[in-house]
């Protein structure tokens, strides 16, 4: 009874001792994240219905951009997911953003929940050096992302906040906007 | 044994752990999306149980998941394996059908009839016996399924008799998210062979699904003491232990409309010589399973929608039960149909309202046990009833809601019940809720609890009534991140008029009574690591009590604790590991001894896609081959039953 005991207390320590050394791992990825994997489809597909507005940029214009504001895990999956592709035949490039600053040198920055209080600053950046913002956020569409992910019944959609597009002078084909969500 | 566990679990554990930063991503699928217009990915769906659902917090009830990665992580090949993951769930195996406990109670040979198994949406309970399949009998490939919803507590308040303790809704993937076609075979101990397919499409608004699975095993011998005499071949039961099944379930849709079915029979040889039976010749019992539905839902405005069902089931059961050379059979047969409407109503920004009404006719609910020139016992015990139920969710203030709700059914043949439900949930944050629950329901004698009689081995008891049950329970919750969720439960519930079996020592007869009330207490707790590209992980402990509420005894079947863990490691990017612990502190017999405690380890090696369309899983049962055993019924010699030895399945699965 009491080696039984001592087996299970032992085998208790070792599964909670090994939980949080896995959460503190920052593996790349090894399964299929449904979610993340769609939204980075979803990206490929929406430039094809965008065209950028023409900013003078420091960066390497041979190269697209995809930078990621917060969000380590789907930073991972779009690496995983864009070894290899082009978005509008250019290689593509995943960054990881730490500053407003550093959201320039994008074409695309996608920026995480986390980023709520200063997502102002990061659609005013935006807009003025012509980078596409994208989030999966509640209420960060209508404060200004132009391209915001939900999940309703179970499927993956967006809402386009219209009014951010334009400040942003970025084009988009009336095809995107057809069975999405509109605001603003 | 002490140094092995010692050595071999640290050093699996270590050794796995900085193996998975080498993991890589399966992209066969990524290709697949890539390939996709932008109307095709916005109708994939996204399986919300990768995650945890948001709404969930927000439910009027207590509610877990199994998500399709748990079941290919670990490998669940029934259903029964897959609940035992569960905080609260445990089972027992008598060698014919696989039972599953929860919250300590259990009643030994209780068919499951207690649970309500639903698969999407509808009811698998039989209707002559009550019984709920847990094993193979289900006949569902478990490939198929994208989600598994788990209720625990009554439910009676939607789904009416039987709803005791919790409700299980198995939901199967729709074609678009299989695309394609998925071939299985697998082979294993104890000459154990296995084949199942899925197929899936969607082309524009019409949907198909279908799915199929099939086995055979040769099962365990086994030598019993208590049987050893010539009479029941010196007690070794050898190659009685055989299994044969195979189930189809098909669904297809249309825009509002869907139709649905399932086709499943299984044969089973009982080696524990049950209900005094030989242990060698034709000891068996079939199960046969069939249902067709026809569902139509329309959306009537932004705020409404109705929804309507009409369906057919047929149940067949047969039983050989040899006894001293004498051949002795039983059968049964449940014929039944129904239809339901339901409507679904959202009133301004405060009530959530669902009512509805269902009827239903059960032709033929029927018993015979014969041998070859006479018949001794035969009833069939036809009967129907009407239910209406309503719910309203009522939002008091912003992120407090109340739901009372409340279902009358009225039965032709065993009266009439009122099942009530109050529930107060508080999301005091986005990621933390309260619930306060309070539920009511009842279970109606079957057919079998009811007739049954048996000269000089069974007593029918026709005034048996319906047992009910009320419970309380206090859940909080909260997602520690996107990918962690814990919870923690305390509950109890009171059973009156408890129907259970029991033996009258000085007749010599087993009779089904209103043995009195039984009570149970408990407290859960589970920490969930669902990563949205990882494997995950579970721990979680239940400590529960059930009594007799009279002798304040222990009900037999019931362990106090339960501990339950498992982790799937991603491993030098093709392989997943993916370890699971069991343990349960010793439970009562009915001859008021104890059991043993249970430690289980099980393992499943799993591939991530090779050659484009090929993986390959592994999993190892009982890895230490712990010798174990769980509560007997009346109807076994032995006290307890021992539970199954170290065994291994291989699987290859293509994917086209």
């Amino acid at each position: 009874m009491r080696t039984k005991l001592r087996r299970l207390i032992y085998l208790t320590v070792l599964l909670l001792y090994s939980i949080p050394v896995q959460f503190f791992i920052s593996a790349p990825l090894s399964a299929q994240s449904d979610r993340d994997i769609l939204k980075a489809a979803y990206i490929e597909r929406i430039t094809r219905f965008v065209e950028w507005p023409q900013v003078n940029k420091t960066k390497d214009t041979s190269i697209f951009t995809i930078g990621v504001y917060g969000d380590r895990e789907f930073e991972d999956v779009l690496k995983i997911a864009y070894g290899k592709r082009t978005i509008k035949g250019k290689s593509v490039e995943i960054k990881q953003i730490v500053t407003t600053e550093q959201i320039e040198s994008c074409d695309i920055c996608y920026v995480s929940d986390k980023m709520k209080d200063i997502i102002g600053n990061i659609v005013t950046a935006a807009n003025n050096y012509g980078v596409l913002l994208m989030s999966e956020a509640k209420d960060f569409g209508i404060n200004g992302v132009h391209f915001n992910f939900y999940i309703e019944n179970d499927k993956l959609r967006f809402e386009i906040n219209k009014k951010s597009l334009d400040s942003g002078r970025f084009k988009t084909s009336s095809l995107l906007m057809m069975n999405v969500k509109i605001i603003q | 044994m002490k140094y092995y566990f010692k050595i071999t679990i640290p050093v699996m554990a270590f050794l796995i752990m900085p193996f998975s930063i080498l993991c890589q991503i399966d992209t066969t699928e990524i290709n697949k999306l890539f390939e996709m217009s932008l109307s095709d990915l916005m109708n994939q769906e996204v399986v919300t149980s990768a995650r945890f659902v948001q709404r969930s917090a927000e439910t009027a009830s207590s509610v877990s998941v199994i998500t399709s990665d748990d079941i290919r992580n670990f490998h669940y090949a029934t259903l029964g394996e897959a609940l035992n993951s569960q905080c609260g769930f445990y089972l027992s195996n008598d060698k014919n059908y696989l039972y599953v406990g929860s919250r300590g109670f259990s009643r030994p040979t209780d068919y499951n009839n207690r649970i309500i198994i639903m698969l999407d949406g509808h009811i698998m309970n039989e209707v002559v016996y009550g019984s709920a399949f847990m094993g193979n009998e289900l006949g569902i490939n478990l490939k198929n399924v994208e989600k598994i919803e788990i209720v625990k507590g009554p439910g009676a308040s939607l789904y009416g008799s039987g709803a005791m303790l919790n409700v299980v809704n198995i939901i199967m993937k729709k074609g678009a998210r299989t695309d394609g076609l998925q071939v299985s075979a697998g082979t294993g101990s104890y000459g154990k062979h296995e084949v199942s397919a899925l197929f899936g499409k969607q082309s524009g608004k019409f949907d198909i699904s279908v799915s199929g699975t099939g086995g055979v095993y040769k099962g365990e011998n086994y030598y019993f003491q208590e049987l050893d005499k010539p009479e029941t071949n010196n007690g070794i039961s050898s190659g009685m232990d055989w299994e044969k099944y195979y189930g189809l379930q098909a669904k297809a849709s249309s825009g509002n409309l869907t139709f649905s079915g399932v086709l499943t029979s299984r044969l089973k040889g009982i080696p524990t010589g049950a209900f005094n039976t030989d242990i060698t010749g034709d000891v068996s019992t079939t199960d046969n399973r069939f249902f067709l539905e026809a569902g139509y839902r329309k959306e009537l405005n932004k705020n409404s929608s109705v929804f309507f069902r009409l369906y057919y089931d047929d149940y067949y059961y047969t039983g050989s039960y040899p006894s001293g050379g004498n051949e002795c059979f039983e059968a049964s047969y449940g014929h039944w149909a129904g239809s339901e409407i339901q409507y679904n109503l959202k009133t301004g920004n405060r009530n959530i309202i669902v009512t509805g009404v269902e009827y239903r006719k059960i032709f033929r609910s029927d018993y015979k046990e014969w041998n070859n020139s006479e018949t001794f016992f035969y009833k069939n015990s036809p009967f129907s009833f009407f239910s209406l139920y309503l719910h309203d969710q009522f939002t008091i203030v912003k992120k407090l809601n109340l739901t009372a709700g409340l279902r009358y059914d009225h039965y032709s043949i065993f009266g009439q019940a009122a099942s009530p439900r109050l529930a107060l949930v508080y999301e005091y944050s986005d990621a933390s809720s309260v619930k306060l629950l309070y539920s009511e329901a009842f279970r109606i004698p079957n057919m079998y609890e009811s007739f049954y009689q048996s000269e000089n081995v069974h007593v029918s008891n026709p005034g048996i009534k319906p047992e009910k049950i009320r419970s309380f329970e206090i859940a909080w919750g909260h997602k520690i991140n996107e990918n962690i969720y814990g919870s923690i439960s305390a509950y109890y519930f009171r059973i009156h008029n408890l129907i259970d079996l029991t033996y009258h020592e000085e007749e010599d007869l087993t009779e089904f009574i209103n043995l009195g009330k039984a009570h149970a207490s408990g407290i859960e707790t589970e920490l969930r690591y669902r990563p949205a590209n990882r494997g995950g992980g579970y721990i979680n402990f239940s400590l529960q009590e059930a009594l007799d509420a009279e002798s304040h005894h222990l009900l037999t079947n019931s362990p106090e604790l339960l501990v339950r863990a498992g982790w799937s490691y991603p491993v030098a990017g093709k392989v997943f590991i993916s370890p699971e612990f069991f343990y349960e502190s010793g439970r009562k017999t009915l001859a008021g001894n104890k059991t043993d405690e249970v430690f289980l380890f099980n393992l499943t090696l799993r591939t991530a896609r090779f050659l484009k369309y090929f993986d390959i899983s592994f999993k190892a049962r009982n890895l230490l081959n712990q010798k174990y055993y769980y509560p007997g019924g009346y109807e076994h010699v032995q006290d307890a039953l021992i539970q199954d030895s170290r065994n291994f399945l291989i699987q290859l699965t293509a994917k086209f």
